[in-house]
């Protein structure tokens, strides 16, 4: 197992060992990132393919001055909304305009939810309120960043934002409610 | 509002998230990368080659030079033996060659060594000399008997085999090849001298098949003896009578109408050119559809064709150029070879719609092309994108390995034609392709065959002989795709002006 430096210098030098190994490292954990923000694995898997591809070829602009795992997630999160944005399957749930504020759900749930449980419903909103959700509530995205990533107004993306979650909380309730159910039968 | 509970739950649960990738997803990742920089193995190849086209050169120049020595072996064991033949018959040396306009025949001294044949016409008897076989039979000793011939001295023959007499006092120098192949001879004339090419009747039907070659130097003599051989261009018009007053008659100068490179030299030196360029579909564009093979056009597919060609149909010429350094070799009067190594710089327009700054790519038959950004293609029915679209100016940067024939036209040889084959490496390229699937353009460096030949021709002129500088016009195409054909047959042509230096007078 090569040590950090010495694996980004191998990658660097297009040696195929090391980027293997840088792969394999963060393979597992990315496609989480890119599964989250599309409708199924193959497609998670050509964000991945296609993001690890631009990983290794901008290598060299990695400064170092921060976590080379929050830099590879950065590059899995903006090819995914480049993936969405030009594929056709997505286009359809990526419409912005003409969102009007509903009501928030201000009392969180209580997360009895695993993580595939949670990630399944994620997956289940509409492309758009996914994608929003994902940046800003797991990314940490601002919704000023947001704007400037999609092209929309703050006031879009906050609004996006609000009905995503209260859909989700709604769904999660719902499911946690069904469970319990199911547990008592 | 929310207090931010549920997004930290949520991000938490999403932080442990991990799956498992496909097996054969790193294969497909392998795929799309970059492979190791192999420029220094291209370099050794590209020396490889230089090195095959000048081994390749020198082998030719190597074949010509045996098949001239040969000829010249014929016309010396020719000469001796005729010499010895005619010894026989007659050893008194006879100048009977009439020549009015000089009267040189009648200042040539009689020597034991000189020899009287027949001539042409089996009428005249025109004087020769014997010389000694050892030493005539270098080629090189050619020449300097030659050279004897413009030192009148006695003194400056000796060692030469040469029969010191023979050029005595500004004599006439006669050599007297097999009968059935030429008769050279040379002449003395107030230090000027001069060779005439005599053909023979059995070999050529008229007996005044003359060439006269004017020498001026030694080296001019040795050229002109190879250059001039049987196939000797005449000149009947200046001789002055039928009668082999051969020596009298003006002569053509040799080194005026020679190949304007030494067949004996190596030239090499800079090559320059510039001009445009531009990429074309396939140049013929057929269909084969219901059965019958129809020529729609030249220049690749109309418009209405297969949208993968319509974001070329707008294609521009532009500027090119390169520099290099050039290797030449003539092989005989008219024919020379040239090989080279040099850069190239080919460039076109193309008119595309709005450039956007976000990544983009898509497959094409298993091959990823993917870029930081793209263009929209221009459309031709809505005004509206028309405003915003913009001429692109793509780039292409080749080394090239030329090997090129040049032929000479002409009597003064001044004038080539000049074809040949070119290996080229395409270093880098911003050029775009274009895809109808995702409507784009894009530039990605997978798209791009890097291995690129070209097929081209021309014509050129070379300056005087001393330094022959040449300049012309050599136009390209380019005989695989630069664009891989998995996208769309795209060709690279070029006319360029060129001027190749030698470095060495």
């Amino acid at each position: 197992m090569k040590a950090p430096d010495q694996l980004i210098q191998g990658c660097l030098r297009q040696d195929r060992a090391s980027q293997k190994q840088l792969y394999s490292e963060f393979a597992e954990l990315m496609l989480g990132v890119c599964y989250r923000y599309t409708k199924s694995v193959a497609d998670a898997e050509d964000v991945m393919q296609e993001a690890f591809v631009k990983v290794f070829k901008n290598l060299h602009q990695y400064k170092g001055d921060g976590e080379l795992g929050a830099w590879i997630r950065r590059i899995m999160v903006n090819t995914a909304l480049n993936y969405l944005k030009r594929n056709s399957k997505y286009q359809g749930d990526l419409s912005f305009d003409n969102v009007s504020l509903h009501p928030v759900a201000d009392d969180d749930p209580q997360m009895l939810l695993d993580t595939r449980e949670l990630v399944s419903l994620l997956r289940q909103l509409p492309a758009g309120y996914q994608l929003i959700f994902n940046l800003h509530a797991i990314e940490g995205y601002t919704h000023v960043e947001i704007g400037q990533l999609l092209g929309i107004s703050e006031s879009t993306s906050r609004s996006q934002y609000s009905r995503a979650r209260a859909l989700l909380i709604t769904w999660i309730k719902k499911n946690y409610s069904d469970n319990k159910l199911q547990s008592y039968v | 509002m929310y207090n931010g509970e549920f997004e930290k739950q949520v991000q938490e649960k999403m932080e442990g998230l991990k799956m498992a990738p496909s097996a054969n997803l790193w294969d497909r990742i392998e795929q799309d990368l970059p492979r190791k920089p192999r420029r220094r193995k291209m370099v050794v190849l590209l020396l490889l080659l230089l090195l095959g086209g000048c081994g390749l050169i020198w082998m030719l120049s190597q074949v010509l030079d045996k098949r001239a020595d040969g000829l010249s072996s014929t016309v010396q064991s020719g000469n001796t033996a005729d010499a010895v033949k005619h010894n026989n018959e007659s050893a008194v040396f006879q100048p009977q060659v009439k020549n009015d306009s000089t009267g040189q025949a009648d200042n040539v001294q009689e020597n034991t060594a000189v020899q009287t044949h027949r001539g042409i016409d089996n009428k005249t008897s025109i004087p020769f000399v014997a010389a000694d076989k050892q030493a005539e039979a270098d080629k090189h000793k050619i020449a300097a008997a030659i050279t004897s011939g413009v030192n009148t001295a006695p003194g400056n023959l000796s060692g030469q085999g040469i029969q010191p007499s023979a050029t005595a006092s500004n004599g006439i120098h006669d050599e007297r090849a097999n009968s059935n192949t030429l008769l050279k001879q040379r002449v003395s004339n107030k230090g000027r001298t001069k060779i005439s090419v005599i053909q023979q009747p059995s070999v050529y039907d008229d007996p005044m098949n003359i060439t006269a070659v004017d020498v001026l130097s030694p080296a001019d003599a040795f050229s002109a003896e190879l250059l001039y051989g049987p196939r000797a261009s005449i000149n009947k018009n200046l001789l002055p009578s039928k009668n082999l007053a051969v020596h009298s008659a003006e002569v053509i100068a040799a080194s005026k109408n020679a190949n304007r490179h030494d067949r004996k030299k190596w030239y090499y030196g800079f090559t320059l050119s510039g001009g445009l360029s531009k990429q074309v579909s396939n140049p013929l564009y057929f269909s084969s559809g219901n059965g019958q093979v129809a020529f729609l056009g030249i220049g690749g597919p109309p418009p209405s064709a297969d949208s993968s060609g319509v974001g070329q149909q707008n294609a521009k010429p532009s500027a090119a150029f390169g520099a290099g350094f050039y290797i030449l070799k003539p092989v005989n009067k008219r024919w020379s070879i040239q090989a080279g190594l040099s850069y190239e710089y080919l460039s076109y327009t193309s008119r595309v719609g709005r450039r956007i700054d976000s990544a983009a790519g898509y497959y094409v038959n298993g091959v990823q092309l993917y870029a930081g950004n793209y263009f929209q293609p221009v459309s031709f029915f809505s005004n509206a994108q028309v405003v915003s679209s913009q001429n692109y100016m793509n780039r292409l940067h080749l080394l090239r390995l030329p090997f090129e024939v040049q032929y000479s036209l002409g009597k003064k040889r001044q004038w080539s034609l000049l074809g040949g084959i070119s290996a080229g490496y395409l270093l880098g390229s911003n050029a775009l392709v274009y895809n109808s699937s995702p409507q784009l353009y894009l530039s990605s460096p997978e798209a791009f065959n890097k291995l690129l030949f070209s097929l081209h021709t021309g014509i050129s002129y070379t300056s005087q002989k001393r330094y022959p500088v040449s300049a012309g016009l050599r136009l390209s195409y380019g005989a695989n795709s630069f664009i891989k054909k998995t996208i769309n047959d795209q060709h690279l042509v070029s006319s360029q002006l060129f001027l190749n230096i030698p470095l060495k007078r």
